[in-house]
């Protein structure tokens, strides 16, 4: 006989003395001993919960995302008009913007050929006569300020094993970028220089490949040290190495080619817009499926922090964007920061990201901390999730799957909230990003889906 | 010459992709000629059909259950084969077999704070001892049940709709789920609980009391016969709702048990149409099963006789000699004029049931917290109460913020105190229970409270629920006791007859 305590350590000595192998678990009350989340919690504790929950996990674990071409976002996302912004994170008005977010808003405009100078767009955008929709409930995600426009050329991706598609910006490198709120003109005539010769070069590479496997690449990715969130440089490489042999190959002379191979070559964050796209394919795949306790989307916009839970589709829980525990650039202070934005938090959704922080101990150098945090984060992250990726594996866990499905009766029994790992950006329009490190979700999401999920299964 | 083993898994969950990987993972063990592995819905039946592996076993099968299926060249590969899929199959998708951790990580591990990361961490875990507070058990209890541990619920407070589906997941899964309320069980000689150290035997016992089932293992032990396993199955499991899922598995378990010749089922009585089924299934049982509702009609001490008698063959009168071997009863001292009625301080609540009995039949009516009539009820404090009054101490009422009175005793001292300075008490009646889980030293604990008692010429008499090997010691406990003062009878249905008889034949002296 071999017991685990839970409760009185009373017990458990009484068995010792009796020659018994026990372990004593530490238990503390779930939920706070919130009354209300408790029941909740009772309520959800119960077969169909978990069937559903199995029958979600599946879906993910089918996932399949692969990059299949380049389009217009006008063209791709149904509803898109020219006056319509989307933005990331749950849904926000130009009103609550933060800086970031209201710089690309603004050079947006500008792009978009509705306002001439910065001004022109700022008073356009407050006017009430565009459109601010949440790039998640249109299949849609971006990192940072995460705006997408008309114009905007997105990739797309498909998840083979369902369908659906998922869409994505656009990386444009470091330093004084949209993403980050950069309105300058030469941030714009990088973005036209995107929307032109890169879209179109990568739209003819992708299509000669006949498409590429990212579900294939991220594995890979993990295997040398990514974890396709906030360190991409395998998988950018990766990315590279399949698309240059069709990129020369393409319409475009050398002397324009050249350019975006550096520009690709050289951007180590380059991925990561592809990496939230293909988690995006497989998690929408498993909205609507009734009873699953299980999380579908994440996502911030700088000044809320939305999520959304695979039963209840649509329906965002938002509670306010934290302070990211950093560590800053040289110049910078906790002072500078922008509080958590961007719908990167896909990716640590979808289970990689912050969530496979073991496989890329290196990134402790850019958001600080020491190797063992990589490992512990990643080890707390399973007492969390459902599963664990068939896929996605990592290899000093012995190849263990990376922890998949983040399930919020746990987070709210156990009182551990997922480890994100993200950029922060200066909290001033244009500056670019000032630090990296963690941030966690509000805790208060987590319990109010608890609540309309145990409240919708009645 | 061709072999075939058919294996089916109830309430599993495998897609069909790891199914068809680990079917293959079979076909390589030699002689294997087909594996099958399936869930058993309609069109995988027409499958086994199909290579003519559709026994009867599988044809039951339904969705939710995993049919395996090994044809071979011989029986030895069969085996093999069915072996080697099963194995397969407990590491299936979900929990991966990898560790926890690496070396590198083990010199900062955190200690698991969840039940998940512990059976992670240590898949030989297999029994979960839960005693959280009610409100948390059921989420635990499910949680250990899923993850393939029996389970021992000490908690109470637990919803009963709650008790129902664990009890029937754990029958599902064909693990034990003993409780909610469950104090007291012994498996293989391990107590848990509250449980004492008695001797290995062929008597099995299946409990929905705790300290009535502890009186049962020790009454046995003295008179030399032993206890197989005690199944403590939780004070509802017999009410309608649970319909007596946990007694009726632990049933069957002791009938399959080799090391059991006899069952005795010791409880409150049961809702009649549990008690209908338990009768049915002992009528049909292969052992004997004796049946002890304490509702009056059998008492612990007579069962245990019969059931030493039974499995020893020794007769009755030699059989009750060695349970009362404490031989001659003690002589009452009357005690002083006006001090008649009886102060009864239990921290068993079958005991106190089965008092309440005993004393009602010599004394009338007595008030007790646990009384089955609301009117008799006891909710105030006693010393206002000048009559016949039982306290059951380990009640709800009493436990709040406070640890059981098996092992804390300041409650008790306390109220024998109280008893002795109340004018009417003609008689202190206690049970004292030994073994693991209770206080180290319970004579010891209350020698002083009952030394002050029996200065004001108040009786205390008290049973000791206890064996030799008991931690506290059984007769070390007499001794003490008997030192502070206290008569100290051999079991207690004895120690409450002699003071019902005693206070009854004294009367009510004015």
């Amino acid at each position: 006989m071999r017991v685990l305590n839970v409760g009185a350590p009373h017990f458990a000595e009484a068995l010792r003395a009796q020659g018994v192998q026990v372990t004593h678990l530490n238990w503390r009350p779930p939920a706070g001993g919130d009354a209300a989340l408790l029941a909740a919690l009772n309520r959800l504790n119960r077969a169909e919960t978990e069937a559903a929950n199995r029958r979600t996990l599946e879906i993910l674990q089918e996932g399949h995302p692969i990059l299949v071409g380049v389009g217009r976002a006008g063209e791709l996302i149904p509803g898109m008009t020219k006056e319509t912004i989307l933005h990331s994170g749950p849904p926000n008005q130009w009103e609550t913007m933060s800086g970031p977010q209201r710089g690309a808003v603004m050079g947006a405009l500008m792009l978009e050929g509705l306002a001439s100078t910065p001004e022109e767009a700022e008073a356009l955008a407050a006017s009430g006569k565009i459109r601010f929709e949440a790039n998640n409930d249109h299949g849609c995600v971006g990192p940072m300020a995460g705006v997408i426009s008309y114009s905007s050329p997105l990739f797309i991706v498909e998840n083979r094993a369902f369908g659906n598609r998922a869409y994505t910006n656009f990386n444009e490198g470091y330093g004084k970028v949209l993403r980050m709120g950069a309105y300058a003109p030469e941030v714009l005539d990088k973005l036209r220089w995107i929307n032109t010769d890169v879209a179109t070069a990568l739209g003819e590479a992708i299509e000669a490949n006949g498409g590429l496997d990212l579900r294939a690449i991220i594995a890979q990715a993990l295997h040398m040290g990514d974890e396709c969130h906030n360190r991409n440089k395998a998988a950018g490489a990766l990315f590279l190495r399949e698309l240059a042999p069709h990129l020369v190959k393409g319409s475009l002379p050398p002397e324009r080619l050249a350019p975006i191979l550096d520009f690709i070559g050289h951007n180590e964050v380059w991925f990561v817009n592809l990496s939230m796209a293909a988690s995006k394919a497989v998690l929408d795949a498993a909205n609507g499926v009734p009873g699953s306790t299980i999380v579908t989307c994440m996502a911030r916009n700088g000044f809320q922090f939305g999520l959304q839970v695979a039963s209840l589709p649509g329906t965002w829980f938002v509670g306010p964007a934290q302070k990211v525990d950093a560590l800053y650039f040289p110049g910078f202070t906790e002072e500078d920061a922008a509080l958590d934005i961007g719908d990167s938090v896909i990716t640590e959704t979808a289970g990689i990201g912050g969530f496979a922080m073991a496989a890329a101990p290196a990134i402790v150098q850019f958001i600080g901390g020491t190797p063992e945090m990589a490992f512990q984060l990643t080890s707390q992250m399973y007492e969390i999730t459902t599963g664990e990726s068939r896929h996605y594996t990592i290899p000093i866990l012995g190849f263990r799957g990376t922890p998949l499905g983040v399930d919020i009766r746990y987070v709210v029994e156990m009182g551990i909230l997922p480890a994100i790992n993200t950029g922060v950006a200066h909290r001033l329009p244009g500056i670019g990003q000032v630090g990296a490190g963690l941030v966690h979700p509000p805790a208060c999401i987590f319990s109010e889906a608890l609540l309309a999920v145990a409240g919708a299964a009645e | 010459m061709a072999a075939s083993r058919i294996w089916v898994e109830q309430n599993q969950y495998h897609d069909s992709v790891s199914l068809m990987a680990i079917a293959e993972g079979v076909r390589s063990v030699r002689g294997v000629l087909e594996a099958v592995l399936v869930m058993g819905t309609p069109m995988n039946r027409e499958l086994l059909a199909r290579v003519d592996l559709l026994v009867p076993e599988a044809k039951e099968a339904g969705p939710m259950d995993l049919v395996i299926a090994v044809k071979a060249s011989s029986e030895e590969a069969a085996e093999a084969g069915l072996a080697q899929a099963r194995r397969l199959i407990s590491r299936a998708p979900v929990l991966s077999d990898a560790p926890y951790a690496t070396s590198v990580t083990d010199i900062n591990r955190p200690a698991p704070n969840t039940l998940r990361a512990a059976v992670r961490a240590e898949p030989d875990l297999n029994f979960a001892l839960i005693s959280v507070p009610g409100v948390y058990a059921a989420l635990k209890a499910r949680r250990a049940l899923l993850a393939g541990l029996d389970v021992m619920i000490y908690s109470d407070n637990v919803p009963i709709e709650a008790e129902v589906e664990l009890k029937r997941l754990a029958r599902d899964r064909r693990l034990l789920c003993l409780g909610p309320d469950c104090g007291t069980t012994i498996l293989d000689g391990v107590g848990l609980g509250f449980a004492n150290v008695v001797r290995r035997g062929p008597i099995g016992i299946v409990a929905a009391s705790g300290t009535g089932a502890q009186e049962l293992s020790v009454q046995i032990d003295r008179m030399g016969s032993g206890i197989s396993h005690l199944f403590g199955v939780g004070g509802r499991d017999l009410s309608a709702e649970v319909g007596g899922l946990m007694t009726l598995q632990a049933l069957s378990r002791l009938y399959a048990d080799s090391a059991t010749e006899l069952i005795v089922l010791i409880a409150k009585p049961p809702a009649p149409e549990v008690r209908a089924l338990l009768q049915a299934s002992a009528a049909v049982g292969p052992k004997p099963v004796l049946l002890c509702f304490l509702d009056g009609s059998t008492s612990i001490d007579e069962v245990a006789v019969e059931a030493v008698h039974r499995v020893t063959g020794r007769p009755l009168a030699e059989v009750t000699a060695s349970l009362l071997e404490d031989g001659d009863e003690p002589r009452w001292p009357p005690p002083p004029a006006g001090r008649s009625k009886l102060a009864g301080l239990y921290s068993g609540g079958s005991l106190c049931d089965q008092a309440l009995a005993i004393m009602e039949e010599h004394l009338g009516r007595v008030a007790c917290n646990i009384h089955p009539v609301p009117e008799w009820r006891m909710d105030g404090p006693f010393p206002e109460y000048e009559g016949h009054f039982l306290l059951d101490l380990g009640s709800d009422e009493f436990t709040r913020g406070r640890p059981h009175p098996m092992i804390d005793f300041g409650l008790r001292r306390e109220f024998i105190r109280a008893a002795a300075d109340r004018p009417t008490t003609g008689a202190i009646l206690l049970d004292v229970v030994l073994g693991w889980g209770a206080n180290p030293d319970p004579a010891g604990a209350m020698a002083e409270a009952i030394q002050y008692a029996t200065w004001q010429r108040v009786p205390v008499v008290a049973s000791v629920t206890g064996t030799e090997a008991d931690p506290q010691g059984y007769s070390k406990q007499v001794k003490r006791l008997r030192e502070a003062g206290a008569m100290v009878l051999p079991t207690a249905r004895k120690a409450a007859l002699f003071v019902a008889s005693s206070l009854a034949e004294g009367g009510s002296i004015a």
